[in-house]
């Protein structure tokens, strides 16, 4: 925290720098967490109310602490195509949190993650920033049930990669037609 | 003007005025449930849709100007067909208890529940039944309660999620985010019109949210609890907590707020006598829609059965209760014992500025009807002290400024130690000012406000350290002058020490900016200090100095605005309700009454406990008076020590006026009805002036044997208007207020000269810490002078503000007791380690703990030390 204070008195103390001043939130903090908003807020001369709403514009940004085991999920189209959303149901119902929130005491919790190229392995989740993948959903509940249990999957059995990734995707039948589409943002 | 056909009748608006403005106006049904007047339009519920003549389509009315010779509809079947096509979709999402009941026809008028429907159905389960515009729009519309169900059974979106809950934590209002449309109006509200930004809208998508500050409650946010987005809510979203479900008036009272100098006119919402909810109402041009937390929830927090319910008899332990007449005229027989026996120099009187004009007249009438010059008030001292100031600077108290020019100004100078909390809606305005009109604002406060942010830059946020605005005003005010440098010129400042400079820069910045904008319009803008009337007085001076340099010595009176202690300080100034000729002033008052000369004290509304300096010196005096009468609305510490007790009625219930800071002469109205045994304050004057013997005052003549001049004692005034009447015709500038008046403007009598005058700094000397004090928002007048525990409701202003660095030297952690003494007194309180406050001074807010903070406060500044525990 005192790192982020120091570096962000180093910004301009303009409205113009607000999303610069997140992002080093996030970095430095993992998350943009209400004290970093009020720090933010009194150096850039504006209330917490429009540091939140910018904060919260942006799905990029985190409003909870990162979790003990911090699940992220793959919102790119190659791991959507082959069944990432049903993963992520499956995750929700068993951790008992959605998407960007953390579950009791932040023990575990399932945040949103972009396509970071490793399509070989979808569908796939991280686990503490260790790829997961391909899951079936079988595997997923297993994963997550072991995670709500409090165990380290940390050893999680890595399958061979079987199925080679998707070469051309339907835009339409990846976004459409899902009522969590602003999930993908 | 441009004449337009709305639904075939011929109606004239002002060219490009938005459509919907000039439907409502015109009396036309329309429903725009996102639309605030005056602000630019959101266009995001799509209910205000008209057919207008060669347009496409349905167009919106809030983003449509007016044309001449447009030809609007607002009654066609495609207009209703899509009114309820988005209203279905925004109740889709909406718990529409009022509109789902089945029994709604039948049970109209809201008072009777038939109870035939679910317990979540029924339409008594919101509180905003039958006072809801959704509910509203949606009967016009004939959506829901009649014709068009706006939802298919219970597969709607709003049962298929579960709903965030409602924020309950703050005593003030309350939101229920289920019940939100998204309108955004109170995000507006906020924004555009109070310059909070306490709101925001969160996330975006379906996941879309009204939010308090960082997503938390809203007491954790910046938000002042103004109640403005309560009133544009046009749901039971945002909801006034106190008296939620009671709030369906019978009638509403257009009266005046007393809680401070603005004097904003408020609509008193009345229900069976007692006020149940306020709104803000039209009258006063400087409040016009907004008021603060005061005006809004005060009302609730002083109930009947927390006023003098009797009138007493006898002090401390020998007190008892006694029928008012019988009180009144045993206090009027033993004045005039005294009188008898030592004379008229033994007797004093003290008004408040809480009173109304007719009552500070009934007073000083009383006063010279037996003859007493000693008449004063507590805050008399600080008063007097602007007063002379404004007369030796400009030859007079009646300045031409208005404060409606402040939010026009391209350059502000705002002094005072919070304005946003001493007056808050004139911080407002201020704001309007930089927000709407890019004014240039240059705050001087020893303490961070919330108009700091909207200084040019930090650098234009000064907070001397040592609290002395006024030495700070006065070095720019040399710097412009001579054209010199702010080291330079803060030296030229007699006795200015080098801790004032501390934020140097700041000082160079401001002047810079000074320099540049002087000259175009302008507005000085000062609360004087109402702790210490040499403090006071060199505010006033330096704050008119500023004025002459920067609008130039013509346009100077027109630049300065005073904002007084009370509400109205300045009628009382204008009243007379001062030390007649050899009488004596409130602290040389309580100085005699220490040393025995003075026998007795009338007060009258007023609490020398809470407002003067020195509390124990204070109590003593009170306690040596032979008789104190005290007639006021709440038990105070004044009214403790008091040997006779009549009970006042509250401000809501009487008719009178007030002069506001502005000059505003604006009107009190009755509305509430008087507690048991409560009698207005006049009527009590009344009763005492039977039982007191009425001095004729005798001028011996100047010739040699000459009669001499005998003039017989006043007449009392024997009501309200009778005292009008007398005002009027004593003194042509209240002609209005004979007619009963709502609201007028005082003609000033013109400001005839100006000439800078010497300021000398006024900062603390000696050790220790500089002790700043001021009037904090939230804390209630009343509450705080009958010693109520929850006199803050919010808990915002308990505690003693100190610098960390300051508390790091001490050991003082956040939170912790500390002990703030000045040598003689002690005072024990939590500390909140803050950087608002500057290194080497700490804050009391005033009125914490029936003023504990004036026991450490002494005529002079004050340094005191502070320690841990
Ligand atoms: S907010 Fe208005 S429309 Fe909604 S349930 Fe309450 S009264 Fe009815
Ligand atoms: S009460 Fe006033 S300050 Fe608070 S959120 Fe509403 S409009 Fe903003
Ligand atoms: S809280 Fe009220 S005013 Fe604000 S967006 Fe919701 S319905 Fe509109
Ligand atoms: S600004 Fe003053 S007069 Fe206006 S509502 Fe607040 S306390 Fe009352
Ligand atoms: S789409 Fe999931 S890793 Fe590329
Ligand atoms: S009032 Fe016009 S769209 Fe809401």
């Amino acid at each position: 925290m005192e790192r982020f204070a120091g570096l962000l008195q180093q910004l301009p103390r303009s409205k113009g720098e607000l999303l610069r001043a997140l992002h080093l939130a996030q970095e430095q903090l993992g998350w943009v967490s209400k004290d970093a908003i009020r720090l933010i807020g009194r150096h850039l001369r504006m209330t917490d109310a429009e540091v939140y709403g910018a904060a919260t514009f942006y799905a990029e940004f985190r409003h909870s602490p990162p979790p003990k085991t911090l699940v992220t999920w793959c919102s790119g189209p190659s791991c959507r195509v082959v069944g990432g959303d049903r993963l992520r149901r499956i995750l929700e119902v068993e951790l008992g949190c959605q998407l960007g929130e953390n579950g009791p005491d932040d023990e575990w919790g399932m945040w949103l993650g972009q396509c970071n190229g490793t399509c070989e392995r979808a569908p796939m989740i991280w686990v503490n920033g260790r790829v997961v993948g391909p899951l079936t959903m079988v595997e997923t509940v297993k994963l997550a049930r072991r995670i709500r249990a409090g165990e380290d999957v940390v050893e999680w059995p890595q399958r061979p990669i079987k199925i080679a990734p998707a070469t051309f995707v339907d835009a339409e039948a990846v976004y459409g037609g899902d009522e969590h589409g602003e999930g993908a943002g | 003007m441009a004449r337009i056909t709305i639904d075939g009748v011929s109606v004239d608006a002002p060219d490009r005025a938005p459509l919907v403005e000039v439907i409502k106006n015109a009396g036309f049904p329309i429903s725009n449930l996102c639309y605030l007047d005056g602000l630019p339009a959101y266009a995001g519920c799509r209910t205000c849709a008209v057919e207008i003549e060669g347009m496409r389509g349905l167009p919106l009315s809030c983003t449509t100007q007016v044309t001449d010779g447009m030809v609007v509809r607002t009654d066609t079947p495609a207009v209703t067909e899509m009114r309820q096509e988005v209203l279905a979709v925004i109740l889709s999402n909406h718990s529409d208890r009022c509109l789902t009941c089945h029994r709604v026809e039948h049970c109209r008028t809201g008072e009777i529940c038939l109870r035939d429907n679910e317990v979540t159905h029924r339409c008594v389960t919101c509180s905003k039944n039958y006072r809801c515009e959704l509910q509203t729009t949606c009967d016009a519309a004939d959506v829901g309660r009649a014709n068009v169900e706006p939802y298919i059974d219970e597969a709607r979106s709003y049962y298929r999620h579960s709903q965030p809950e409602p924020d309950r934590a703050n005593p003030f209002f309350e939101f229920d985010p289920q019940m939100c449309i998204i309108c955004t109006r109170c995000v507006r509200a906020c924004d555009d019109l109070r310059h909070t930004t306490a709101i925001t809208l969160a996330g975006r998508g379906f996941t879309t949210r009204i939010a308090f500050g960082a997503g938390g409650q809203i007491d954790e946010s910046n938000c002042d609890f103004c109640g403005a987005c309560v009133d544009v809510c046009p749901t039971a979203t945002l909801m006034e907590a106190p008296n939620k479900w009671v709030a369906r008036p019978d009638k509403w009272v257009t009266t005046t707020c007393t809680e401070c100098s603005m004097g904003c006119t408020i609509q008193l919402g009345v229900r069976d006598g007692r006020t149940v909810q306020v709104r803000p109402g039209n009258g006063n041009d400087v409040s016009r829609s907004q008021i603060c937390v005061r005006g809004r929830f005060g009302y609730d927090q002083t109930r009947d059965k927390d006023r003098l319910r009797a009138a007493s008899i006898g002090r401390g332990e020998d007190a008892f209760e006694q029928d008012g007449d019988a009180v009144a005229s045993d206090a009027a027989a033993k004045l005039s014992a005294i009188l008898a026996e030592h004379g008229p120099a033994a007797v004093g009187v003290l008004g408040s500025g809480q009173s109304t004009t007719e009552e500070l007249y009934a007073l000083r009438t009383l006063a010279q009807r037996i003859g007493v010059a000693n008449l004063d008030s507590s805050l008399g001292s600080v008063t007097a002290a602007i007063g002379d100031a404004l007369r030796a600077a400009f030859g007079s108290e009646h300045l031409p400024s208005r404060l409606t020019s402040v939010e026009s100004a391209e350059l502000i100078v705002a002094i005072g130690d919070d304005i946003s909390a001493s007056n808050n809606v004139l911080g407002v305005r201020i704001k309007d000012a930089v927000a709407n009109n890019r004014a240039s604002l240059v705050s001087i406060s020893a303490r961070r406000n919330p108009l700091a942010d909207y200084a040019v830059d930090e650098a234009h946020a000064i907070q001397p350290s040592d609290g002395d605005l006024a030495g700070v005003a006065q070095a720019l005010t040399v710097g412009l002058l001579r054209d010199m440098d702010i080291r330079a010129a803060l030296s030229e400042v007699d006795g200015l020490p080098e801790v004032t400079a501390a934020p140097r820069e700041g000082l160079e910045a401001a002047l810079a900016t000074l320099s540049r904008r002087r000259g175009g319009s302008v507005a000085v803008v000062v609360a004087p200090s109402r702790a210490n009337a040499a403090q006071a007085a060199a505010q006033l001076c330096a704050a008119a100095n500023l004025a002459v340099v920067l609008a130039g010595p013509e346009a100077a009176p027109a630049a300065l605005h005073v904002l007084p202690p009370e509400a109205n300080s300045v009628g009382l100034r204008d009243l007379g309700v001062a030390p007649g000729e050899g009488g004596l002033g409130v602290a040389e008052m309580l100085a005699a009454a220490r040393a025995g000369t003075l026998k007795a004290l009338l007060v009258a509304r007023d609490n020398p406990m809470l407002l003067h300096p020195d509390q124990d010196a204070t109590r003593a005096a009170l306690e040596a008076l032979d008789l104190l009468i005290v007639i006021d609305e709440v038990r105070s510490e004044t009214v403790e020590l008091a040997t006779h007790v009549l009970p006042d009625i509250s401000a809501f219930g009487k008719d009178g006026h007030i002069t506001n800071a502005d000059r505003q002469v604006l009107r009190l109205r009755s509305a509430t009805t008087a507690q048991r045994n409560g009698r207005s304050l006049s009527d009590w004057l009344a009763a005492l002036a039977d039982g007191l013997p009425a001095v004729e005052t005798t001028v011996p003549s100047e010739a040699e044997d000459g009669e001499p001049t005998v003039t017989p004692a006043p007449a009392m005034p024997q009501s309200e208007a009778d005292a009008r009447a007398a005002i009027a015709a004593a003194d042509a500038r209240y002609s209005a207020l004979a007619a009963g008046a709502t609201q007028a403007r005082q003609p000033t009598n013109g400001a005839a000269t100006q000439r800078l005058l010497g300021v000398e700094a006024s900062g603390a000397a000696g050790e220790g810490l500089t002790l700043l004090t001021g009037r904090d928002l939230y804390t209630d007048r009343l509450s705080a002078a009958r010693g109520e525990a929850d006199a803050d409701l919010l808990h915002r202003g308990e505690s003693v503000q100190i610098h960390p660095a300051d508390a790091a030297e001490r050991a003082i952690e956040h939170g912790a007791g500390v002990t703030v003494s000045n040598g003689a007194t002690e005072l024990a309180l939590r500390a909140e380690v803050t950087d608002e406050v500057p290194q080497g001074a700490i804050w009391l807010p005033i009125l914490h703990n029936r003023a504990a903070a004036q026991r450490l406060l002494g005529a002079a500044a004050t340094k005191v030390a502070v320690s841990r525990g």
